[in-house]
């Protein structure tokens, strides 16, 4: 009875949606208040209504009531309770009942928190929201039902892909839709501008927090997605430039130029158009996310046209609001009034030349990973645009933007003075300068363009300090005087300093792993012994172990540092029993200066085990980046206060820019 | 009937909160300008906040107020106040419609809609239920389940394992027979019936290839059952898929000689025996191991099986894909030392050791002539023991 229930709901919500478009889009355009007041119930109904019907799947996933086929096909009796709840979201169609749940709660969001937003707008803003709704929720019904039932039921289900059993990636997906779908919020917000005809003084000061909301999600979520692959598979990579990791990858890219530029907006209200654009075309990505990965282009070009059904609807989805988002824009952005003015040098001018490098980044990334699959279509040639061609590309574009980091924060608003945030930056310059000779120094190896990316995110983390020590002025001030600037400098502001410094750490990170790598392959019998970077592992042995829902062998190895014993690692190999697939689990020993990482592989002819060991240098920085950028986007959105840019007045040199 | 209740209920609350702003009295509502300059009000506020605490220096302060002043003189100018709607009485009418449409539709709508697509009256199957009742109900599967929960609680119990291999292999679950009869001839013994079983579903599962295990429990059967006549039809096409033709040859002709007349495998052996001639004739009798390869589908190792049955799951998609694209990629530039040495690796780790096997003897090709590549690739396929 919960899933019929939770069914019904589901076709009430889609119901509901409707109304949510239709009825406040008229009253927008009569100014009839009552008519455009019927969007708030309605979002919060809809959230209401797609809640009951996540959680009625959730409930037939729990207690494997294999009448349902999508718990058949996806779900077994014996898997651990987590996996059961996470499988709701670990198959397409429970993947795209959380995306509409997740679109749901943004719109619910904005109609319980936008009191201060013209009513209008908000009424507009919210139609547009459950246009979106409307076509997820007819896309969910029409060909991927959650709720589709069998009868009689199955004895047990098919099982999850053991791949996924892990608890990264059991959590990975929640919140990587919630940084996709929370691009829908400024979406909303652009397209509403548009229809509305003028860019409302509210509009930015609503796009920003939500924008910012979903990059932190997003940023999270795709370096949960790389921790899982960096331990899971067992390839000891971070980042593989897959067509799955782009289409995550470029919202990113997208939403991080468009955080930039509805800070600029909201504080000095220009660059307005811009910034509508940018969030039709973020949003538009996240939609191209959702294709690449839920149409079945990816297994193959073919199978995307044997059953194209959802392919070629979800097409439509996508081609409808991108296509329709930049056309109202062609129209209409000639008729919005342009923004504040502001000269090339100062803080709007870097921001611009971090939004134009940005965008750059995410249509190479866009080329990339679309070519292939369109040369596929088209010739059935299959190519693969792997590494090389991002390292050219992505890879460039890359340098001016962290060279280009730092400064832009130095700088003032309205107008900046160059040469001063020069000299303000002398000590990071000095900083970079002596990493690049230490590196050099300590490493011989690897390419000798190296040391300078690792000087890079030193020269960025660097900045970050500095801007601070600006700040609060260390040096000139007393410690007094020095904590009390501290403690009144805006959480803002330490958003942006922490988000930067996590950029930094991730590029050495990034760097560090891949040039300075170390690798051995081995067949290796119990008993002997491997150096891997002052390490010295021994294997003892291979013993075999029963889990819940699989066997495992797991080897047992001895990692010795200068004689002590520092870890034992146990990577082992299991074999799940539905579907019976083999997955390998790494043992890993963390270290600050790198990760030691151990891979058991097949038994070999004459006796031993294929073994691959890893030492990756300063891997965990990768992720201590990202997470620190969370909690720096965490820090900023916890300060509700208005952003507001104090101008620099002409010929007048100003030497800290203020918030 | 319950749930008719809640539907009902769940439709009327949901009707009745989406129409109520329609019912109420209309407020005016606040001017879009009135909306700009109140953010620019509280932009100022901001600004003295800031000032008091020191963040914002006095002259910067000024020329921040000064800015959003004109922002404010500009929405003021822009802002026009609306004319009270002068079709307030027509306009009552349209929204008075709006709101009985929206009553009617949208329960009678969701209700059509629910009743096209959905299963009103099955009943939810939580497998806790359906194994309680499993005894009293003459369900096929629920039975299943029932047994299969049991030996997951005594997985000593030969007699269930026994039971359930057979409807395991009937039903195409060859993984789970082969595991269910291995089980019941480890804890109640051997007979030529599990024997014959197991190596059955062994050779079902890997597509008609005799695997070595199934290979030894049929030479089992024939010790205990010397006259059976499956394993060693069996046993003859294991040496036809090992390479030894002339034997397998031999074999047949036995078995041919000495089936009955109207036998249903005579002919199957007629034909393998036929194209065995054929082949026969171009491969040397004592052809070695290598033929079999050729013989087996790429899908012959299991792990190869499993993955390649995946589905669109997008991860294990991820995988496959990265390994066939430099598959395919070296297939067009072959000269990629590094590349040969990635792939032979993957493929050795997904399971798929024939591929590596192959793609050793391809890198071995196309690197002729790059002395420092093919050192790699050899000391690779040392390291992995894929033979030289």
């Amino acid at each position: 009875m919960f899933v019929e229930f939770g069914h019904f709901a589901l076709i009430l919500a889609l119901l509901v949606a409707v109304v949510q478009v239709i009825v406040p889009a008229i009253g927008a355009s009569i100014k009839d208040e009552r008519m455009m007041r019927v969007a708030d119930p309605a979002a919060v109904s809809q959230l209401f209504l797609i809640a009951i019907a996540f959680f009625a799947l959730m409930h037939a996933y729990v207690t494997s009531d294999f009448s349902v086929l999508n718990v058949a096909e996806n779900s077994h009796s014996t898997k651990p309770l987590i996996y059961k709840m996470a499988g709701v979201w670990g198959n397409h169609e429970g993947s795209m009942l959380l995306w509409v749940l997740i679109l749901a709660l943004f719109g619910a969001a904005v109609a319980v928190f936008g009191n201060n937003l013209p009513v209008t707008l908000k009424a507009r803003v919210l139609a547009v929201q459950a246009s979106i709704a409307v076509a997820f929720l007819l896309f969910s019904l029409l060909t991927s039902n959650p709720f589709a039932r069998l009868d009689p039921a199955p004895a047990d289900g098919h099982g999850l892909n053991p791949i996924l059993q892990d608890p990264a990636l059991a959590f990975h997906p929640p919140f990587l839709y919630t940084g996709y779908v929370g691009f829908s919020i400024a979406f909303s917000f652009a397209i509403a501008a548009l229809i509305e005809g003028r860019i409302d003084a509210a509009w930015a000061r609503w796009v920003r927090p939500w924008t910012l909301a979903a990059w932190m999600f997003l940023t999270i979520g795709i370096a949960m997605g790389s921790w899982w692959a960096y331990y899971e598979l067992g390839w000891g990579g971070w980042w593989f430039w897959d067509p799955v990791e782009n289409a995550s990858f470029m919202p990113w890219l997208a939403g991080t130029a468009l955080l930039h530029s509805a800070l600029v907006m909201e504080k000095r209200e220009a660059l307005k158009i811009w910034t509508v654009l940018l969030a039709i075309l973020t949003f538009s990505l996240s939609l191209m996310g959702t294709f690449i990965v839920r149409s079945g282009v990816l297994t193959s070009v073919h199978s995307f046209a044997v059953d194209p059904a959802r392919g070629v609807f979800i097409l439509a989805i996508l081609v409808l609001f991108t296509g329709g988002g930049l056309a109202l824009f062609a129209f209409r952005a000639k008729d919005m009034q342009a923004g504040g003015l502001f000269q090339p040098i100062s803080r709007e001018g870097s921001l611009v030349l971090n939004n134009l490098l940005l965008v750059t980044a995410a249509a190479t990334v866009l080329v990339g990973t679309l070519y292939p699959m369109a040369l596929e279509g088209l010739t059935g040639e299959k190519i693969s645009v792997g590494p090389p061609f991002f390292n050219m590309t992505f890879g460039p574009l890359m340098i001016p933007l962290l060279i280009a980091l730092p400064i832009g924060p130095m700088l003032a608003w309205k107008r900046g003075d160059f040469t001063g945030a020069m000299q303000r930056l002398a000590f990071a310059f000095g900083a970079a300068l002596v990493a690049l000779v230490a590196v050099f120094a300590a490493e011989y190896r690897g390419p000798w363009l190296a040391p300078f990316g690792i000087a890079l995110g030193i020269y960025v983390m660097a900045g970050a300090a500095i801007e601070w020590a600006n700040r609060v002025k260390v040096g000139s001030a007393g410690f007094d005087e020095i904590v009390r600037r501290a403690k009144n400098l805006p959480r803002s502001a330490y958003g942006t300093l922490l988000a930067h410094f996590g950029i930094g750490m991730l590029v050495v990170g990034i760097v560090a792993t891949s040039a300075y790598r170390e690798e051995h392959i081995q067949a290796m019998k119990p008993g002997e012994r491997i150096a891997v970077n002052g390490y010295d592992v021994t294997f003892t042995g291979v013993e075999r172990a029963r889990g819940p829902n699989y066997v495992e062998d797991i080897a047992d190895f001895d990692v010795k540092h200068d004689g002590d014993t520092v870890a034992r690692l146990t990577p082992s190999k299991r074999l799940y029993d539905a579907p019976p697939q083999s997955t390998t689990e790494s043992g890993i020993y963390a270290a600050w200066r790198g990760d030691l990482y151990l891979v058991i592989g097949d038994p070999q002819p004459g006796g031993g085990y294929a073994v691959r060991a890893y030492f990756n240098p300063l891997v965990r920085f990768i992720w201590l980046g990202a997470l620190i950028m969370f909690i720096g986007g965490g820090i900023s959105l916890s300060d509700r206060r208005l952003r507001v840019g104090a101008p620099a007045k002409a010929r007048q040199s100003i030497a800290v820019p203020a918030e | 009937m319950v749930f008719w209740i809640l539907v009902a209920g769940l439709a009327a609350a949901v009707t009745l909160a989406i129409t109520r702003p329609l019912m109420r009295p209309s407020t005016p509502a606040m001017d879009a300008g009135d909306a700009d300059i109140a953010v620019y009000k509280d932009q100022l506020k901001e600004i003295a906040a800031d000032e008091a605490r020191g963040t914002l220096g006095v002259a910067e302060a000024e020329s921040a107020r000064a800015e959003i002043g004109r922002r404010i003189l500009r929405a003021a100018e822009g802002s026009s106040r609306p004319e009270p709607s002068s079709r307030a009485a027509g306009q009552n009418r349209f929204i008075q419609t709006v709101s009985i449409a929206t009553s009617i539709a949208l329960p009678l709508a969701s209700l059509a809609l629910y009743l096209v697509y959905g299963a009103p009256g099955l009943p939810g199957q939580p497998l806790s239920d359906r194994l309680a009742a499993a005894t009293d109900s003459n369900k096929p599967n629920d039975l299943i389940a029932k047994v299969e929960e049991r030996l997951r609680e005594h997985p000593e119990d030969g007699m269930g394992w026994d039971v359930i291999a057979p409807v395991y292999y009937a039903t195409g679950q060859y993984d789970g027979a082969a595991t269910a009869y291995q089980n019941a001839i480890r804890l109640i013994g051997e007979t030529p019936r599990r024997l014959q079983g197991f190596a059955n579903a062994r050779i079902h599962l890997e597509n008609g290839i005799v695997p070595e295990d199934a290979r030894k429990a049929l030479e089992r059967v024939l010790q205990l059952e010397p006259n059976a006549t499956e394993p060693r039809i069996w046993l003859a096409l294991a040496k036809e898929q090992d390479g030894r033709l002339q034997e397998a040859a031999a074999d047949y002709r036995k078995l041919i000689d000495e089936a009955p007349e109207h036998a249903p495998w005579r002919k199957v052996l007629e034909d393998r025996l036929a194209s065995l001639g054929k082949d026969a004739g171009g491969v040397p009798a004592s052809g070695s191991a290598t033929a079999a390869p050729a013989a087996a589908p790429p899908a012959g190792n299991p792990d190869a099986a499993a993955i390649m049955s995946m589905g669109p799951e997008e991860r294990q998609a991820f995988i496959t894909r990265m390994v066939d694209n430099l598959a395919s990629r070296l297939k067009s530039d072959g000269s990629d030392a590094e590349g040969w040495v990635k792939l032979i690796r993957a493929y050795q780790v997904l399971g798929r050791r024939d591929d590596a096997v192959k793609a050793l003897t391809d890198a071995r090709a196309n690197l002729k002539g790059n002395e420092v590549g093919l050192a790699k690739v050899d000391s690779l396929a040392r390291q992995l023991g894929l033979g030289s």
